[in-house]
C-alpha cells in the first residue's frame, strides 16, 4: 500500500482498467453512459443495414432482393430496433453521462440497478435480431403487432415479445433510477426550476415511462398468452377484442414518441443558448411546455386510430386534442428562435444540428397536424406520408438532437476536440441526404402509396428512386460520423477546460475536462 | 477543556414530505391508468401498474433511508465520540484519545481513505467527503491523533 503523505488526488479521468470484466461490472455512469452510446451506434448500423435493404428492394418496381414477407420481416425488426434499441439508449446513454455531471451528484441513485438496466438490452436485441434466423423468421406484423397478424405468427413473434419484455424491464428500472436521482440528488441549491432542461425533459421522460410501459408490457404479454396458453384477449376466433390492442397499443406507443423527443428537445435547450451566447428564452415557459406534452400525451391515441371506425365524437375528441400537442411544441420552437434572435450566433457542428433539428422538426410536427385532421387522415392512413412524418420527427428529431449532444459534450466525456471541418461535412450530408430521402415520400403518401409493400405500381417509381439514392447517401454519411469519432478518439487535440465560452452548466463551470471518472463526490453549491 | 467536533451530513434534494407527495403523484396516476384498462377487461396492466409502483416504493425507501445519514466526531478532552448513522443503524464509539490511532490509506481508485483505530475496532470515517475535503480534514486530524500510514 502506498501513503497519502502526498496523496494523489483524483481530479482526472485516469481510473482506466478497461477489460470485458470491468464493464461487465461496472456501476459508474460514465462507463455506463458509454456502454448505452456504443450499443446505441452498433444498433444504428444494425437497424441502418436493414433500411438500407428496405430501400434497395424500393429501389425500382418489381420484387428484387426480397419476397414480400422477408421485406415486411425487415420493416418490423427495423422499427423496433431503431426505437429500442437506437434512440432509447441512446438517450439514456446521454442520461448517464450527463444528469449526475449536471445536477452535482457523484453517480446514479442506484449504480448496480444501473448496470442491470444496460446489461438487460444486449439479450433484448439478440432476440429481436435472431428471430430472423428462426425457421418462421422475424416477427412481420410492423412494429406496432397488431392481431390478428401477431397471434398466428411463428417463434419469431415469440422472441419479439420476449425481446420487447426485457427492454421494457430495462426501461422501467432505467427510469427508477432516473426519478430517484434527480429528484433526491441534486446539489444543494439547485431546485427544479434550476435545473438543465435536458435534466427537466429526462425527469418527465421517465415519468411518461413509468406510466405507460406497464402497458406495453402487460399488452405483449395478454398477447403471448393468446398465442400459446389459449386466452383470448386479442384473439377474435376466441371471442377477444383485437380493437382492444390497438387502444392499449397506441396508450403507449404515442407516449413513446414524446419519451424519444422529451430528451432531445432538453440537449437542444442546452446547446441553443451556448451558441447563441445568451441565456435560454422563457425557461419556466419550456418547463411547462414540457410538462404540457407529456399530459397531452395520454389522450392523444386514437389519432393513430382514426381509420379503425371510431365513433364521431371520438374521432372530434383525438382531433382536436392532438392539435393541442401543437401549441407547447410551438411555444418551445418559438422559445428557441427567441434565444437565436440578436444573439451572438456562431455555428459549430453542434450547432449546426440543433438549427437543422428546429427547421426539419418544424416539417414533421406540420405534417403531424396534417395527419390530425380526421378526414385528411382516413385518406392518407397507412401510406407513405405517415413514414415521411415520422421520419421528419424522429431522424431529423431525436437522432439529429442525438448527434448534436454527442459533438456538443464529446469533448467534455474524451478531452478530445473532434475535426470540426468533418463534423460539419457530416452535418451537411446528413441533412441533404435526408431530405432527398424523406421528403418525397409526402408526395408518395398523398399520391396514395401504401407503406409495408415490396412492390408498386410504375407511376411511384420516380419518388421511390430518388428516396432510395438519398437513403444511401444519408446511410453512408453517417459512416464518416463514427470516422469522425474514431479519428478525435484516437488523433483528436486536447480540448480546452471550456471548448464553448456560452456553456453554463455545472458540468462545464466546475468539472475539468476532461470529466473525471468520479465527479462531485460531495455537492457542489449552486447559487 | 479542549472540545472539538465534526458533523458531516448527507445531502438529500427532497424533504420526506415532498418524497411522498411525488410518490404519491406517481402511484396515482400510474395505478388509475393501470385501473381504467382493468375496468375495460384488461386487467393485467393493473397488475403490472401495480408491480411498478411496488418498485418505485422500493427504490423511495432505499432512498429515505439513508435521509439522516451523518458522521460525528467529538473530540472532548481525552474523550472521543464517533458517532455513524448510515439508514436505520446508528453505531457509537467511545474511545480514549491517547489509544486512537488515525489510518490513512490509499484507495483502489488514487484518493484516500481514512479511518479511526482504537481498541482493535477499525471505524472509516470521512466518507461523505470528496478526496480533496478528506485530504484537507486529515491533516487537521493529525493534530490529534497518532497516525498510521497503512
Amino acid at each position: 500500500m502506498s501513503s497519502i503523505e502526498a496523496p494523489t488526488v483524483t481530479t482526472t479521468h485516469d481510473y482506466h482498467r478497461r477489460g470485458l470484466w470491468h464493464y461487465i461490472t461496472t456501476t459508474n455512469h460514465k462507463d455506463i453512459g458509454n456502454l448505452y452510446l456504443w450499443f446505441s451506434l452498433a444498433m444504428f448500423f444494425v437497424g441502418g443495414a436493414l433500411a438500407m435493404l428496405i430501400r434497395a428492394e424500393l429501389f425500382q418496381p418489381g420484387l428484387q432482393f426480397v419476397d414480400p414477407y422477408f421485406y415486411n420481416e425487415l420493416v418490423t425488426i427495423h422499427g423496433l430496433v431503431m426505437i429500442f434499441g437506437v434512440v432509447m439508449p441512446a438517450l439514456t446513454g446521454f442520461a448517464n453521462w450527463q444528469i449526475p455531471m449536471m445536477i452535482g451528484a457523484s453517480d446514479m441513485a442506484f449504480a448496480r440497478m444501473n448496470n442491470l438496466s444496460f446489461w438487460l438490452l444486449p439479450p433484448g436485441v439478440m432476440l429481436l435480431v435472431g428471430a430472423f434466423f428462426t425457421p418462421d423468421g422475424a416477427a412481420a406484423s410492423g412494429w406496432t403487432l397488431y392481431p390478428p397478424l401477431s397471434v398466428q405468427q411463428g417463434v419469431g413473434m415469440d422472441m419479439t415479445i420476449l425481446a420487447i419484455h426485457l427492454m421494457g424491464i430495462s426501461s422501467i428500472l432505467g427510469s427508477i433510477n432516473i426519478i430517484t436521482t434527480i429528484l433526491n440528488m441534486r446539489a444543494p441549491g439547485m431546485t427544479l426550476m434550476k435545473m438543465p432542461l435536458f435534466v427537466w425533459g429526462w425527469l418527465i421522460t421517465a415519468y411518461l415511462l413509468l406510466a405507460v410501459m406497464p402497458v406495453l408490457a402487460s399488452t405483449v404479454t395478454m398477447l403471448l398468452t393468446d398465442r400459446r396458453f389459449g386466452t383470448s384477449f386479442f384473439n377474435a376466433a376466441g371471442g377477444g377484442d383485437p380493437m382492444m390492442f390497438l387502444h392499449l397499443f397506441w396508450f403507449f406507443g404515442h407516449p413513446e414518441v414524446y419519451i424519444m423527443i422529451l430528451p432531445a428537445f432538453g440537449i437542444i435547450s442546452q446547446i441553443v443558448p451556448t451558441f447563441a451566447r445568451k441565456p435560454l428564452f422563457g425557461y419556466s415557459s419550456m418547463v411547462y411546455a414540457m410538462v404540457s406534452i407529456a399530459i397531452i400525451s395520454f389522450i392523444v391515441w386514437g389519432h393513430h386510430m382514426f381509420a379503425v371506425g371510431m365513433p364521431a365524437q371520438g374521432n372530434l375528441f383525438f382531433m382536436y386534442a392532438t392539435m393541442i400537442v401543437a401549441v407547447p411544441t410551438g411555444v418551445k420552437v418559438f422559445n428557441w428562435i427567441a434565444t437565436l434572435w440578436k444573439g451572438s450566433l456562431t455555428f459549430e457542428t453542434p450547432m449546426l444540428f440543433a438549427i437543422g433539428f428546429i427547421s426539419l422538426f418544424v416539417i414533421g410536427g406540420l405534417s403531424g397536424v396534417v395527419l390530425a385532421i380526421t378526414p385528411v387522415d382516413i385518406n392518407v392512413h397507412n401510406t407513405y406520408y405517415v413514414v415521411a412524418h415520422f421520419h421528419y420527427v424522429l431522424v431529423s428529431g431525436s437522432v439529429f438532437a442525438l448527434m448534436a449532444g454527442v459533438y456538443f459534450w464529446f469533448p467534455k466525456w474524451t478531452g478530445k476536440m473532434y475535426d470540426e471541418r468533418l463534423g460539419k461535412l457530416h452535418f451537411w450530408l446528413s441533412a441533404i441526404f435526408f431530405n432527398i430521402t424523406f421528403f418525397p415520400q409526402h408526395f408518395l403518401g398523398l399520391a396514395g402509396m401504401p407503406r409495408r409493400i415490396a412492390d408498386y405500381p410504375l407511376q411511384f417509381a420516380d419518388f421511390n428512386l430518388i428516396s432510395s439514392v438519398g437513403a444511401f447517401g444519408y446511410g453512408a454519411s453517417q459512416l464518416l460520423f463514427v470516422y469522425v469519432i474514431l479519428k478525435a478518439l484516437k488523433h483528436g487535440e486536447r480540448s480546452p477546460e471550456k471548448p464553448w465560452e456560452g456553456a453554463d452548466t455545472l458540468e462545464w463551470q466546475m468539472l475539468p475536462t476532461p470529466a473525471p471518472y468520479h465527479s462531485f463526490e460531495t455537492p457542489p453549491l449552486v447559487k | 477543556m479542549n472540545r472539538i467536533e465534526y458533523r458531516w451530513v448527507r445531502n438529500s434534494s427532497l424533504t420526506p414530505e415532498q418524497r411522498r407527495r411525488f410518490l404519491l403523484l406517481i402511484a396515482a396516476s400510474v395505478l388509475s391508468v393501470g385501473l381504467i384498462f382493468a375496468l375495460w377487461g384488461a386487467w393485467p396492466i393493473l397488475l403490472f401498474s401495480l408491480l411498478n409502483v411496488a418498485l418505485i416504493q422500493l427504490a423511495f425507501r432505499r432512498i429515505a433511508a439513508h435521509d439522516g445519514d451523518y458522521e460525528q466526531l467529538v473530540v472532548n478532552g481525552a474523550d472521543v465520540l464517533v458517532e455513524i448513522r448510515c439508514a436505520e443503524c446508528v453505531q457509537q464509539f467511545h474511545w480514549n484519545l491517547p489509544w486512537v490511532q488515525m489510518i490513512c490509506r490509499a484507495d483502489k481508485r488514487g484518493g484516500c481513505e481514512l479511518a479511526l483505530r482504537s481498541h482493535g475496532r477499525v471505524v472509516p470515517v470521512g466518507r461523505l467527503l470528496s478526496d480533496e475535503q478528506r485530504f484537507v480534514w486529515s491533516k487537521e486530524l493529525r493534530k490529534q491523533f497518532v497516525v498510521v500510514i497503512d
